[in-house]
């Protein structure tokens, strides 16, 4: 932590004083930021894309295909969108190379400093968060601190991110916190489970993903050095971590305790974790081939890996294996499929978890929700564009446990979920409807009455409407029932922006008695609503956000959330609020 | 005897001004010293090198040499004493606070010397740094001692609107003295003759306090201030004199639960 801090104000230290003009001889003598760019300069082989000719872009491991795109870029200059049309036409380690290079090209330093001070009646006490982002050519470095009610510092959660992509030999070098995102995700806890429409959701790319982790929200991060590199045709990643965690214990797993929310009086296991990971990827022929290893000491087997082949079969289908073991009688298998065309998007994708022992440091997800360790099921997506203004989707989620390791997941679940969206004129609208069935895999038998059967169904309205540029109108009608239960949620919200304010203003009517429909009905952002913790119960909600872009690089926003509880007799209406302050130089 | 009831009585009200006073106080933080106090020792936002050694990016460019000379009696009748020396300097086109604060009697006192400085991140925003030594001594035993490092940021959004936060002792070195670490953010909307503060501090697991303070100024030649902190219901008030070389100031710092502190202050400046 100081180390960085250290860095960090050698960073600051770069900035030039405003408002000092240098005479002719206070330029005669170079200044330390000049040394320390030719300092860095040296040690680090910049590539500049506007300017690079073909040897620098040789010397750099471009291939010739692209060095001819990037010299024909070159040439086009002022084209619109010509970055990204560049980055279209590359892929695997040129595009690899590209990303980097677009990245370095920032010459100046640029800061983000974001201030944060928010009141929530559930929360009982005060949240204060202090972001910091600087970065240049060179690098970036990341800052988070976060207190919640009832902590003690301004650092109980503190986050440090220093990240390069400028150091020689070397792809990306993260130090400090950071997330990885491997393969298929068979031996590394995967963000992003929840479940999408999105057919390219089913398959796996960029499968040597690692990026500085810089949320109090996420869980399940490294601490230590990663690293992504190149020898020849082969991509590499790697990292070692050492990192000490709060949360909660159980049998089978430890659940960090790290998503933001630090009530006071909770009390906490801690569990230190050393890891080393290594993952390699190379082209065969047309085949992409992926290794990765992953090694914790603490736990057995304290050795997992993970292999993966992807093919591109055609133009439009691409095929995805990922599997590893554990032992003879323990493995893991994943299977994707993708069709893909203009009009039409199929993807399938099969999940076997099958193990007996306990899981390593960021263990694998799970599949539908539950949190059982052995499950297999099968996902499939359906995307079509009939017209340029229409699209439907479907999405099914089908599995169950393949052993039993606790009452409550021995299941099995179908998921069904139909959209279909459609531009308006001015507006856009979206209906939405889901059926899920979870029952207990032998119905009847010795378990029965210990596992809840569930039948919900939700329906959902969704309507965008433009009135003008600077104002539109957006209305979300949500209904789930799950037996005799029944949920309403009414979502209204209405956006408006003139000269340097934006606001919103926002009202809900809930009707939500139990918590399963809760979850199936907020879906798509079961922790909050208008930023704030989600209300359920018997209720409504006025919202109001409010922004003023008090100056170019300055922003002020201020959120009021006013929740009435038709059922709580002691305290009806609760105030909830958030300042924040933001500078973007 | 009379020494015993002297360390009794420090003690006690020692205790109180860390328990009661304020939730946002504890120890090197004694909330009636210097110019900043009469405005409820709002210190994030304000003009004075009390304030810039609290605040560094608060200073500016156009700033002449300062010195600054406060002395207070704390809560009447006892022993402790209080003071606080600011010099404000220029080396080498960058300009430096440093401050010394004293606070106790021949048994107890609290010392803290602080150096910060200020960058201009663009014009109407600045970040500071400010370095902070600690040193508490109790009449025997051993000193502690610990280091710690705040950061500020301050941002000029026109002629009415000025927004300041500090987070501070962010990082100590030094476990033997724990120094509280703070978070303030404020305000100061500026109408006329008037500077109103608005500022919210936030100690440790303590509770939030709301920190009012009002400023009427001539923008020559007087000052008055008055300041308002809601968790502790402590109320401020002074007034400043000031010529183009030289600045006077009386301070009275009114807590519900102890005694009145009266203070008085000294400015150079220096052509």
């Amino acid at each position: 932590m100081r180390v960085t801090i250290l860095i960090l104000l050698c960073s600051l230290h770069a900035f030039p004083q405003t408002g000092i003009d240098l005479g002719n001889e206070a330029l005669d003598d170079p200044d330390e930021n000049q040394y320390l760019e030719q300092l860095l300069a040296t040690l680090f082989q910049r590539v500049i894309l506007e300017t690079a000719d073909s040897s620098v872009l040789e010397a750099r491991g471009y291939s010739q295909q692209a060095i001819a795109l990037i010299l024909n870029w070159q040439q086009q200059k002022g084209r619109k969108g010509s970055r990204n049309w560049l980055s279209k036409q590359f892929e695997d380690k040129d595009l690899m190379f590209l990303t980097q290079d677009l990245k370095n090209e920032a010459e100046s330093t640029q800061v983000q400093l974001r201030q944060r001070i928010q009141y929530s009646p559930g929360l009982d006490g005060w949240r204060i968060l202090n972001k910091g982002r600087l970065w240049n050519q060179w690098g970036s470095v990341n800052i988070l601190t976060e207190q919640d009610p009832g902590e003690s510092q301004l650092t109980d959660h503190a986050i440090v991110t220093v990240n390069s992509f400028s150091v020689p030999h070397f792809d990306n070098v993260i130090l400090g916190d950071f997330h990885v995102k491997w393969g298929g995700g068979l031996i590394l806890n995967q963000q992003g489970t929840r479940l999408s429409l999105n057919p390219k959701s089913l398959l796996h790319k960029n499968l040597l993903a690692m990026r500085p982790h810089y949320s109090s929200r996420e869980t399940d991060y490294y601490q230590g050095l990663a690293t992504c590199f190149s020898i020849k045709n082969i991509q590499g990643a790697a990292f070692f971590s050492d990192r000490e965690m709060q949360g909660l214990g159980s049998r089978h797993e430890f659940k960090e305790d790290a998503d933001g929310i630090h009530p006071a009086g909770k009390w906490f296991d801690t569990n230190r974790t050393k890891s080393l990971g290594l993952a390699l990827k190379t082209h065969v022929l047309k085949i992409q081939l992926y290794g990765s290893a992953l090694f914790n000491p603490a736990v057995n087997p304290g050795l997992v890996y993970e292999l993966g082949f992807s093919r591109s079969l055609s133009v439009s289908h691409q095929i995805q294996v990922f599997t590893n073991s554990l032992s003879v009688r323990a493995h893991r298998l994943l299977l994707a499929w993708s069709y893909s065309t203009k009009s039409l998007n199929l993807s399938a994708q099969y999940r076997r978890y099958h193990t007996d022992s306990l899981s390593p440091s960021g263990s694998l997800f799970t599949l539908l929700g539950s949190s059982a360790l052995n499950e297999e099921g099968l996902s499939v997506r359906a995307q079509i564009k009939p017209t340029k203004k229409v699209q439907i989707r479907y999405a099914l989620e089908t599995g169950n446990s393949v052993e039993l390791q606790s009452y409550c997941n021995y299941r099995t679940i179908q998921h069904h979920k139909v959209q279909f969206v459609r531009k308006l004129n001015g507006g856009v609208c979206q209906i939405d409807f889901s059926r899920k069935r979870e029952l207990a895999l032998w119905e009847g038998d010795i378990w029965n009455g210990h596992i809840t059967q569930r039948n919900i169904s939700k329906g959902a309205v969704s309507l965008l409407h433009h009135f003008s540029s600077d104002l539109k109108y957006r209305v979300n009608l949500k209904s789930a029932y799950m037996g005799k239960a029944s949920a309403l949620l009414v979502q209204q919200r209405i956006y408006g922006s003139r000269g340097n304010w934006k606001w919103t203003l926002g009202y809900v009517r809930y009707a939500v008695p139990d918590y399963t429909l809760r979850l199936s009905i907020y879906e798509t952002s079961v922790a909050e609503s208008f930023s704030f913790y989600t209300c359920y119960d018997d209720g409504d909600r006025w919202f109001l956000y409010v922004k003023q872009q008090a100056q170019e690089w300055f922003n002020l926003e201020l959120r009021l959330v006013q929740t009435h509880s038709f059922d709580d007799l002691i305290a009806p209406k609760q105030l909830a609020l958030s300042f924040q302050m933001s500078v973007v130089l | 005897m009379i020494h015993i009831k002297k360390v009794m009585c420090i003690c006690c009200v020692l205790y109180a001004v860390i328990l009661h006073i304020s939730p946002a106080i504890g120890a090197f933080e004694y909330l009636g010293l210097g110019w900043p106090a009469a405005t409820a020792n709002i210190k994030v936002l304000g003009h004075h090198p009390d304030c810039y050694a609290f605040n560094s990016a608060l200073m500016a460019e156009t700033f002449q040499p300062h010195y600054s000379l406060s002395y207070q009696n704390p809560f009447q009748s006892l022993d402790l004493q209080a003071g606080a020396l600011s010099v404000l300097s220029s080396i080498r086109q960058k300009f430096y606070i440093h401050n010394l604060e004293y606070f106790g009697d021949e048994f107890y006192s609290e010392l803290k010397v602080g150096n910060g400085t200020s960058w201009t991140i663009r014009e109407g925003y600045r970040l500071g740094l400010s370095l902070n030594y600690h040193r508490l001594a109790l009449s025997g035993f051993s000193s502690r001692q610990a280091m710690t490092l705040s950061f500020s940021s301050y941002a000029h959004l026109g002629e009415h609107f000025k927004l300041g936060s500090v987070i501070e002792h962010v990082i100590q070195v030094g476990d033997k003295l724990s120094i509280p670490q703070k978070f303030h953010i404020g305000t100061l909307y500026k109408v006329g003759m008037i500077d109103m503060l608005l500022v919210l501090e936030k100690e440790a697991a303590l509770p939030l306090e709301a920190c009012l303070g009002l400023l009427i100024s001539s923008q020559s030649f007087w000052e008055i201030g008055l300041g308002y902190r809601d968790v502790s219901g402590m109320v401020s008030a002074g007034w400043r004199i000031r010529t183009p070389r030289v600045a006077f100031h009386y301070v009275c710092v009114m807590h519900p639960q102890l005694p009145v502190s009266n203070g008085f202050g000294l400015e150079l400046i220096l052509p």
